[in-house]
């Protein structure tokens, strides 16, 4: 049974790595920022503007969602992910799918975390350190203290932060008490490609009706 | 000692080999019986919306918040002994001992582990089974296993669940006052552990397109990261 309570746990960690940019980063450390790698700095800073985006009371649903879009795009490698998660099948697709594919997992992303983020109140993220794999690929960790109950305990995440052929940084991945988001996200598609006889198209399809029912039921949840 | 080393040395044997015999591969994970695994895992999935999630809405709606918690901190304080085996076994003197003083404070300072004074004063807690050591030994997963009830898992970590059971001092309990002790104190973690993610669960399953692939990977990664002591897994990481 213990593996159940794992995995649920597991879960959790999963969920709040889409809560990350939405985080309350009040505590933020500038003397820690300052002294490591620049790529820390990178991720505080944007966790602290993302979170002002989205809990900017004066704009409108429609004005918030169009910042937090351009936010993440601007942040966020989608392009570079969403290959990723292609797997192999990205090899066999025609430029045309691809194409489609792109834009509406670009769509399904930015709706997917624009709701998620806007339910999480009353975190702080820490920025602790960072690891370099190579100069243009670092680890960037943090930990999230979440309000709530006595037994919560500290979560650990980490930023992937690469840099764009013009030398700007940006994240390509999340991770959340292990669990990379951008792999997790893989897993999913590619087993959907599996079974659909690897129709990329088939499933843009499927992430444009998913994105849809998402801001659907968030439309309805905010009216109610 | 010694025969425990013999038996682990033969776990280990057996899981390089079932490793080995695993041919079909799903992103990172080996799963050779993905199609048997998928029939469990559906029934798993029935199971919870019948029985498992309705009462956890129920016991999270009928107790509050304090009692909650000390029911996790109790069920957590049992499970102390099996993480205390592990961090021996893995040769972690530090972690065997903040569990030990775990143990020892919860259980008379926090009335019997229903508080969890030792958090509080600095030695928060972590979780351990012998999965995570037969990882730490070297040994690989081998293949995916959806395992009825008990959920996700993999031939190493099935293998060190059974195992557990073993450093669990409750687990010599007679026979027969051991089942409704284990029946009770399994549907308490449960129940417990189900109703802390009710939301999260429903809102990754609505945003999975396969839902059993993503439980796969999720685990997976989970298990990578604990047996690598919770540090982000570098070395593996995909180029991209």
């Amino acid at each position: 049974m213990k593996r159940i309570v794992m995995l649920w746990r597991g879960f959790a960690a999963q969920l709040l790595a889409f809560a990350l940019i939405a985080v309350v980063a009040g505590s933020a450390q500038p003397a820690l920022a300052q002294s490591g790698n620049p790529a820390e700095a990178f991720v505080q800073q944007n966790v602290d503007r993302g979170y002002q985006i989205l809990n900017n009371q004066s704009l409108s649903s429609e004005q918030r969602r169009d910042q937090f879009r351009n936010f993440l795009l601007n942040l966020t490698d989608l392009h570079r992910i969403g290959m990723f998660t292609l797997g192999q099948y990205a090899n066999n697709a025609s430029p045309a799918d691809l194409q489609s594919f792109e834009r509406a997992f670009e769509d399904y992303a930015v709706t997917v975390y624009e709701t998620r983020l806007g339910k999480y109140n009353g975190q702080t993220l820490k920025v602790t350190g960072s690891e370099v794999r190579a100069p243009d690929d670092v680890i960037v960790n943090a930990v999230v203290t979440a309000g709530g109950g006595a037994s919560q305990q500290p979560i650990h995440v980490a930023f992937r932060v690469r840099k764009t052929p013009d030398g700007r940084p940006i994240i390509t991945d999340m991770q959340v008490e292990g669990i990379w988001l951008a792999l997790s996200q893989r897993s999913d598609f590619t087993s959907f490609l599996q079974q659909h006889g690897g129709s990329v198209s088939q499933l843009a399809d499927h992430l444009r009706t998913q994105a849809a029912q998402v801001r659907g039921e968030a439309h309805g949840n905010s009216v109610g | 000692m010694n025969s425990l080393v013999r038996f682990n040395a033969a776990i280990a044997l057996c899981l390089v080999l079932a490793d080995c015999a695993g041919t079909t591969m799903s992103g990172d994970v080996s799963d050779p019986f993905e199609k048997e695994n998928r029939v469990f895992f559906g029934a798993s999935l029935a199971l919870d919306r019948a029985v498992l999630r309705p009462a956890a809405v129920a016991y999270s709606r009928g107790l509050p918040q304090p009692v909650r918690d000390s029911v996790r901190n109790f069920i957590d304080n049992l499970s102390s002994p099996v993480v205390f085996a592990n961090d021996v076994l893995q040769g972690d003197v530090n972690k065997a001992g903040v569990t030990l003083f775990r143990i020892g404070v919860n259980s008379t300072v926090g009335v019997g582990g229903l508080f969890d004074p030792a958090t509080r004063f600095g030695y928060p807690r972590h979780s351990n089974d012998f999965g995570i050591t037969l990882g730490d030994y070297g040994v690989g997963e081998g293949p995916y296993l959806f395992i009825p009830v008990i959920g996700p898992s993999n031939a190493r970590d099935a293998t060190g669940y059974v195992t557990d059971w073993a450093f669990d001092p409750f687990f010599y309990i007679p026979v027969r006052e051991n089942f409704y002790w284990q029946l009770g104190r399994t549907t308490l973690d449960d129940v417990d552990a189900r109703s802390r993610n009710l939301q999260t669960l429903d809102e990754i399953q609505k945003s999975s397109l396969d839902f059993y692939a993503t439980v796969r990977s999720l685990y997976h990664q989970q298990r990578e990261s604990q047996i690598n002591g919770g540090a982000p897994t570098m070395q593996n990481l995909p180029n991209f």
